[in-house]
């Protein structure tokens, strides 16, 4: 089975998958959502007011917080492995693979690296800089059957960017590629 | 930043090669390596050591509070905790960063009773192989991995305690 999905207002799942976590009560934007060839991906931009509210509450000042929030189009997601039969896989990303489009120009996703970087120059509080590098999701991951991890995405473009999303993996020796089209940055 | 690089690839690495059979829905770590070594500060301020439950079972979470999928998973560790600690298994929770008031506070809410340690610099969390969270390892007797799983688990699953009994021996 294999189905690339566009949920409006889709929270319901979201609350099923991770149950009703304080952090993020008020998200309601459009869930992505891919299950197929071994994978499972499912992401939805989060509303700049809760990534601020989120990274403030990890010590992050005012400031900083505004300014991830305002550069990182933060998507909250979700990616493991999808009805993997036992000893099949493993599913593996590598997210300095996956590609943004907007604006006509292609681009990589910001990684966690490039923003524990980022926060490094800006001489960022490091506790809060811990709390948002394991925040983000890791760039390299294999999933064997029922893993999956949480995490937030950055696609690093302004404030109501529209864009596309190429995102591939490889189960066992093949490589897999699937898009969503029409996604977008928080407002 | 190479060297960072290289010690993520390397991780990367270990777990692509880590053998995927399961056991349950935990995954088997490969040949076992021994466990990286834990010595951090519980909620009390007192030092716990991982060396120092060798022979036992453990069971070691790695997670932090505002991790969505940390916190659905926190209600059947403490059910299957009630259970473990009466057969002589060891449970230790090792919260990403943080503070002792946050933690404690969490704790208070979810009524967990099992050890918990703060990992406040990252250092440890690094020296494991794991990137993301929720991640949990058990360990054998002769303190090496045996298992591992990524992502909420039930815990007082009736297939995963077995799982973690067997390596009783």
């Amino acid at each position: 089975m294999s189905r690339p999905v566009s949920i409006g207002h889709g929270l319901a799942l979201l609350v099923a998958l991770f149950g009703a976590p304080a952090a993020w009560a008020g998200q309601d934007g459009r869930v992505f959502l891919w299950e197929g060839e071994g994978l499972r991906l499912e992401t939805a931009a989060l509303p700049r007011d809760q990534v601020i509210a989120f990274l403030l509450a990890r010590g992050f000042d005012s400031a900083t917080a505004g300014a991830i929030a305002e550069e990182g189009c933060i998507f909250r997601s979700a990616i493991g492995s999808f009805a993997l039969a036992p000893g099949e896989g493993p599913v593996s990303v590598s997210l300095g693979d996956w590609r943004v489009m907007a604006d006509g120009q292609e681009r990589g996703l910001r990684l966690r690296e490039d923003w524990a970087a980022e926060m490094a120059r800006r001489g960022a509080d490091t506790a809060a800089a811990i709390a948002l590098e394991w925040a983000l999701f890791p760039s390299e991951q294999s999933f064997g059957p029922e893993d999956y991890n949480w995490g937030l995405l950055s696609f690093a473009l302004p404030p109501g960017t529209p864009f596309d999303f190429t995102f591939s993996w490889w189960k066992g020796q093949s490589e897999y590629r699937r898009s969503f089209t029409d996604m977008e940055c928080s407002p | 930043m190479k060297a960072r690089i290289l010690q993520v690839l390397a991780v990367a690495l270990a777990m692509v090669m880590a053998t995927m059979a399961q056991a349950g829905q935990l995954q088997q770590f490969g040949e076992r390596p021994e466990a990286p070594e834990i010595v951090l500060e519980n909620l009390d301020g007192e030092v716990i050591s991982l060396a120092d439950f060798r022979g036992r079972v453990v069971i070691v979470n790695f997670w932090a509070t505002w991790c969505p999928p940390c916190r659905k998973e926190m209600p059947s560790m403490q059910r299957a905790w009630q259970e473990l600690r009466e057969n002589g298994v060891v449970m230790l929770a090792v919260h990403v960063g943080g503070t002792p008031d946050q933690v404690w506070e969490f704790a208070s809410e979810f009524g967990l009773d099992f050890p918990i340690v703060i990992d406040t610099t990252s250092k440890v969390s690094r020296s494991w192989p794991m990137r993301g969270l929720p991640t949990t390892f058990v360990i054998d007797p002769g303190g090496r991995i045996a298992y591992f799983a990524l992502g909420a688990r039930e815990w007082d699953d009736p297939d995963i305690l077995q799982t973690v009994y067997a390596l009783k021996g």
